[in-house]
């Protein structure tokens, strides 16, 4: 779904997409660090997440539930993208006291990201 | 001459120790499977298995024996051969239990062949290693260093399928290494022809999670819907002698394979794509392709690879104190204001009376902001479960969090809601994961045999 925001101004610039409509994710740990996947349901959409689905609005998005560094893998073939976010799991899933030591939930949150601006095409047809 | 398979059927039998069993049930019986490989060694079961190993108990996965029992008798029937790495810290006791379970079940004559070399408790110590997560000397754990197992044995699996062994009991070996074993034993590939090894892994790597690739972890209604949740069946793959591989599951059980599981799981905790170490040979995804041919048949294929590392990873169990619990549910409006007074006063209890440093303790407001900052107003929400977690030295001092926390309904804000006993929370031993790398060469995998 693109949401418009303040419909009769200039749409095409105001309008924000949820990730969570443009890609699926899973999320594991590795010690501390979140490992999340995300993939386009549409693989003509990649070009746009590789644009605004970068490791510094990642790590924005995460707040202090993501501390980083972080990294990011680009799967073109796939038309997916992995991150490595270190410094999120609170020493890890065998010693955290965190609810979510193993980062499952890391690949609802990503999907929750909002990204400002034109839709990407699946989204702009 | 050796006649080779022209196509491989492998299947997962369990992600980790305690996985459904039914759904092993029905690939062992109807897969018409060449193989079925267990991981049954997450990092967490390791850590379970060593304090089993403290307490005098068998320091394997307990499970073992049920899955033999559900596996075995379609198992013989159709000539399928099990991997299972259930050894952890010791084989030889999985190994031993499994050929009573044979022998009880009337399976007589079945070879058993267990793995010896992983515990390289001893050889850290004398190699002492800088520990991953820490950047310093493994000694500088000292006595808190419980045991190390190294994840491997690849070519050990392969001589003792080479040997004729039926079943093959491994400590640690790892998970997608179980699934190219055979492959390299079947196929004929050379240790070095990287690809091949590659593609193995990822192969195995696809199934090792079992259910994750035929629909578990997926699910999301209205988004990305699944059939058959409550029966959900576990994967195989038919592996060509290229490393190519259709993953698949049994017609008429519930979940689905399409691309979208088969790419979550190809994502799933690899870290960087193009180097995905494992110590056969280090996987690169960045080529492969996954293609939907048919109902729940998704091809993966292109994955390439390339030589292993001078070095096998190696886990460190640590012991790491202990962690306390208490949990409590405020409802209405003030909830969360009634939850945080909560926090404060226990807080305050653990540092003043118990000195629990504030760093060490952690206070999550369920249903508000314990996995994520949504932007909810907490004024708005009408319940809160408010869950204290500190960590301690002992289980003992541990204790306390429970105990201030049952004493809130009493001492605490107004209405605090409490329920069983197991809800109010309870305590735990810590033993931790880190990691550590040693030369390949200084591990002695050895190959053991039994008969049923």
């Amino acid at each position: 779904m693109v949401y418009r925001k303040n419909a009769g101004q200039n749409a095409e610039t105001l309008m924000v997409t949820m990730l969570r409509d443009v890609c699926h994710a899973r999320a594991g740990d590795k010690g501390a660090t979140v490992n999340i996947g995300l993939a386009c349901y549409d693989s003509a959409d990649y070009p746009w997440i590789v644009e605004h689905v970068t490791t510094e609005r990642v790590l924005q998005h995460l707040g202090r539930f993501g501390l980083g560094p972080a990294e990011r893998y680009e799967l073109p073939r796939l038309a997916a993208l992995n991150f490595l976010v270190h410094n999120a799991l609170d020493g890890g899933v065998t010693c955290a006291l965190m609810p979510d030591g193993h980062g499952k939930g890391y690949s609802a949150i990503l999907l929750e990201m909002r990204v400002d601006g034109p839709p990407p095409p699946s989204r702009a047809r | 001459m050796t006649v080779r398979k022209t196509l491989l059927r492998v299947g997962a039998g369990s992600a980790h120790e305690g996985d459904d069993l039914d759904a092993a049930r029905a690939l062992a019986e109807d897969g018409n499977l060449d193989y079925i490989a267990f991981d049954c060694t997450s990092e967490k079961a390791v850590s379970i298995a060593y304090a089993r190993k403290q307490n005098g108990l068998p320091a394997y996965d307990v499970q073992l024996e049920a899955k033999l029992r559900a596996v075995l008798p379609g198992c013989v029937r159709r000539g399928t051969r099990i991997l299972a790495n259930s050894g952890a810290f010791d084989p030889e006791g999985a190994a031993r239990l499994t050929v009573e379970v044979c022998r009880e079940l009337g399976f007589a004559s079945l070879k058993v062949a267990y793995v010896t070399g992983s515990d390289v408790t001893d050889l850290v110590r004398d190699l002492n290693p800088i520990v991953r997560e820490t950047g310093q000397p493994a000694s500088v754990l000292g006595d808190r260093l419980a045991g190390a197992l190294a994840y491997g044995g690849y070519q050990a699996m392969v001589e003792a399928l080479a040997a004729g062994a039926d079943i093959v009991i491994t400590s640690r070996a790892g998970d997608s290494e179980q699934f190219l074993a055979p492959m390299i034993h079947e196929f004929g590939w050379k240790l070095d022809d990287w690809d091949r090894i590659a593609s193995g892994l990822g192969v195995g790597h696809l199934l090792e999670c079992g259910a994750q690739i035929t629909g578990g972890y997926f699910a999301d209604p209205g988004l990305k819907d699944v059939d058959g949740l409550h029966r959900l069946g576990f994967p195989f793959a038919e592996v060509e002698p290229s490393g190519a591989a259709v993953i698949s599951k049994l017609p008429g059980t519930g979940g689905v394979v399409n691309e979208l599981t088969c790419k979550e799981q190809l994502l799933y905790e690899i870290g960087d794509p193009a180097a995905y170490v494992h110590a056969p040979g280090t996987v690169d995804f960045t080529t492969t392709t996954i293609r939907e041919v048919g109902p729940n048949r998704v091809r993966v294929e292109g994955t390439t690879g390339h030589p292993r590392t001078d070095t096998a990873r190696v886990a460190l169990v640590v012991k790491q104190g202990a962690v306390g619990m208490g949990r409590v549910v405020y409802g209405g409006t003030g909830a969360y204001r009634r939850a945080t007074l909560a926090a404060e006063m226990v807080g305050r209890q653990l540092q003043e009376r118990c000195g629990v440093a504030p760093s060490d303790m952690r206070f999550d407001y369920i249903g508000y902001n314990a996995l994520f900052d949504w932007g909810q107003d907490p004024d708005a929400l009408r319940e809160i479960e408010l869950r204290v977690t500190a960590r301690f030295d002992t289980v003992a001092e541990a204790r306390m969090v429970q105990r201030f926390v049952s004493q809130l309904p009493v001492n605490g804000p107004a209405g605090a809601a409490w329920g069983r006993p197991i809800d109010q929370g309870g305590v735990e031993d810590v033993i931790t994961f880190f990691s550590t790398l040693v030369p390949h060469d200084r591990i002695d995998y050895r190959v053991h045999h039994l008969t049923s």
